[in-house]
């Protein structure tokens, strides 16, 4: 078995490995392979390019054949809740098929949108104790954006997995996968402000590895973000308004 | 039996903004739609150049101030893309050395929204009416003053951001017919009216927001407004006494080198020019730095300027 190895600390030269970088080249992986079969395992460390610090919420998906898809399929219910006029949590990660319910936990109306070409759809006003009992289907694979209507700045994310082999990074920026048969199969790499150059999926980014079921293979990644697509919720000075 | 029309320009008299608010008031009552309530607070300290609005050099005073600003409010959400602010507000000013600018006040407000279609970048339409009382230390200063707004908002991207609006204005001085002056004016002679702010003016607003990766935001904005200044000086005044529409002993000033001040009502177009960079402060408060010039352009080629540096420390709920 082959073992790749690329420092993530070589994406620490500048200029150049900052424009790799912007180009989607930045993976910095480790991928330990060995002899096995349908247990492998996943582990994922992933840090923000720029401070260096752990980065939470980033979404790894492991893309199976569609001929391997049916045995690795989770479909369950979620929660995405509003608390305090935000999405919590902010990214969350399902299978296709599974359902999501969106109760309001605020003592004040929202109204619940999504664009996203994965699932279009919408809930006008509801309050506190509202549509508890609805669940919206998620049958397309892909990135669902949340927004309110009345509080613009809330914004969040469902990243509808074509499988269950799919998580995203804790505060620690540590994420892990098991139950990945044994193979090569692509890796999907997204978060909402990273830089990509996918046209597929924006955000993303696409690794190959080798999975075997002894030692797990590793994945480090420095991500480059770009600015926080989030709208500014601080009051404006001498505009203060309902907010 | 006939009753005469309403006299809307008599003094105290409800103004059709103060009416309309009156009456959406009123129906929002019966309207089933759930009211969230906010709470916003505002501190500003600045310095002010030629507070006086003097056209002559020794007219013209500059002095610093304290602003506290308080509000609470409604927010209705009638039905998707329809929404109503209704709020009630504070404010009281405070000059460091000319106590007579001294104010405070107290308004009303209504505003309806309406957002066309889904989303942070959908245009919104906004049409708000005021009503407010201003006091003033000397009460010649004193006034209501009834405003109508009509805005549209549209977000272009995150960091950029429009707003346009139109407005017009009704002011009323609530203190007119003030006591005699115990001195005469050379303009005393012309029987022109001491009612300094009784005026209407209309003008408009631009502003655009630049909002910056770590959130401070910069906002820069104009509005022009075709209609009245008032400016204070020292009596006589050859000039403004000729060209003012109203004239009024001015109490903010006092007694100044053996002179009275008078204040001068003078048809003029404003134009304000303003830079605010705020920055954030967690998600519900903000500090801002804003920098304000003002140029007046009154009837025959009177014109003076000033400006306005201040920091405001503002928290919402």
């Amino acid at each position: 078995m082959g073992l790749l190895k690329w420092d993530g600390r070589m994406l620490a030269l500048p200029n150049m490995s900052k424009l790799l970088a912007t180009l989607g080249l930045t993976a910095g992986l480790v991928a330990g392979l060995t002899q096995g079969a349908n247990a492998a395992e996943l582990r994922i460390s992933i840090e923000d390019f720029e401070s260096g610090g752990a980065l939470a919420d980033v979404v790894v998906e492991v893309l199976l054949p569609t001929e391997l898809q049916a045995v690795h399929t989770l479909i369950a219910d979620y929660s995405v809740d509003q608390q305090q006029k935000e999405f919590v949590p902010n990214v969350s990660v399902i299978s296709r098929g599974s359902r999501v319910n969106f109760p309001n936990s605020d003592d004040i109306l929202h109204h619940v949108y999504s664009f996203s070409s994965a699932n279009v759809f919408e809930l006008p006003l509801y309050g506190n104790g509202q549509n508890i009992d609805y669940y919206e289907p998620f049958e397309q694979p892909g990135v669902v954006e949340l927004g309110c209507n009345i509080h613009d700045w809330m914004l969040g994310y469902i990243y509808v997995a074509e499988t269950s082999l799919a998580t995203k990074t804790d505060a620690t920026g540590e994420a892990v996968i098991t139950g990945i048969p044994a193979g090569e199969f692509q890796v999907r790499i997204w978060h909402p402000r990273a830089v990509s150059a996918s046209e597929a999926l924006p955000h993303a980014q696409i690794q190959t590895l080798t999975f075997t079921d002894g030692e797990p293979a590793r994945l480090r990644l420095a991500l480059v973000l770009e600015r926080d697509n989030r709208l500014r919720r601080a009051p404006d000075a001498g505009r203060t308004r309902y907010r | 039996m006939q009753h005469p029309a309403p006299d809307l320009n008599a003094p105290n008299a409800l103004k059709p903004p103060a009416l309309a608010l009156l009456t959406l008031s009123s129906l929002l009552l019966t309207v089933p739609a759930q009211a969230n309530t906010f709470a916003d607070l505002s501190v500003e300290a600045g310095s002010e150049h030629n507070v006086s609005r003097g056209f002559k050099s020794g007219d013209i005073y500059d002095d610093e101030y304290l602003h506290l600003e308080g509000g609470l409010g409604k927010f209705l959400q009638i039905r998707p893309g329809h929404s109503v602010v209704l709020s009630i507000s504070g404010a009281a000013q405070r000059y460091f050395e000319l106590s007579g600018l001294d104010s405070d006040s107290i308004a009303a407000q209504a505003a309806y929204t309406h957002k066309f279609g889904l989303g942070a970048y959908a245009p919104a339409l906004t049409l708000a009416l005021g009503l407010s009382e201003e006091r003033r230390e000397g009460r010649a200063r004193d006034r209501q003053l009834h405003d109508l707004t009509l805005g549209v908002s549209k977000r272009l991207s995150p960091a950029w951001s429009f707003y346009a609006a139109i407005l017009h204005e009704w002011s009323e001085g609530t203190h007119d017919n003030a006591p005699a002056s115990p001195i005469v004016y050379p303009w005393s002679a012309r029987n022109i009216s001491d009612d300094i702010y009784d005026f209407d003016q209309s003008g408009f607003f631009l502003s655009a927001d630049y909002t910056f990766s770590n959130a401070s935001m910069l906002t820069a904005s104009y509005s022009f407004t075709d209609g009245y200044t008032v400016s204070s000086g020292l009596v006589p005044n050859a000039r403004l006494a000729n060209l003012s529409s109203a004239i009024a002993q001015d109490p903010a000033f006092g007694y100044v080198h053996g002179q009275y001040h008078a204040a001068y009502q003078l048809e003029a177009d404003s134009h304000i020019y303003a830079l605010d960079w705020s920055v954030v402060l967690g998600t519900d408060a903000a500090l801002n730095f804003g920098y304000e010039y003002r140029d007046i352009h009154a009837v025959a080629s009177t014109r003076y300027d000033g400006s306005k540096l201040g920091v405001t420390l503002s928290w919402a709920y």
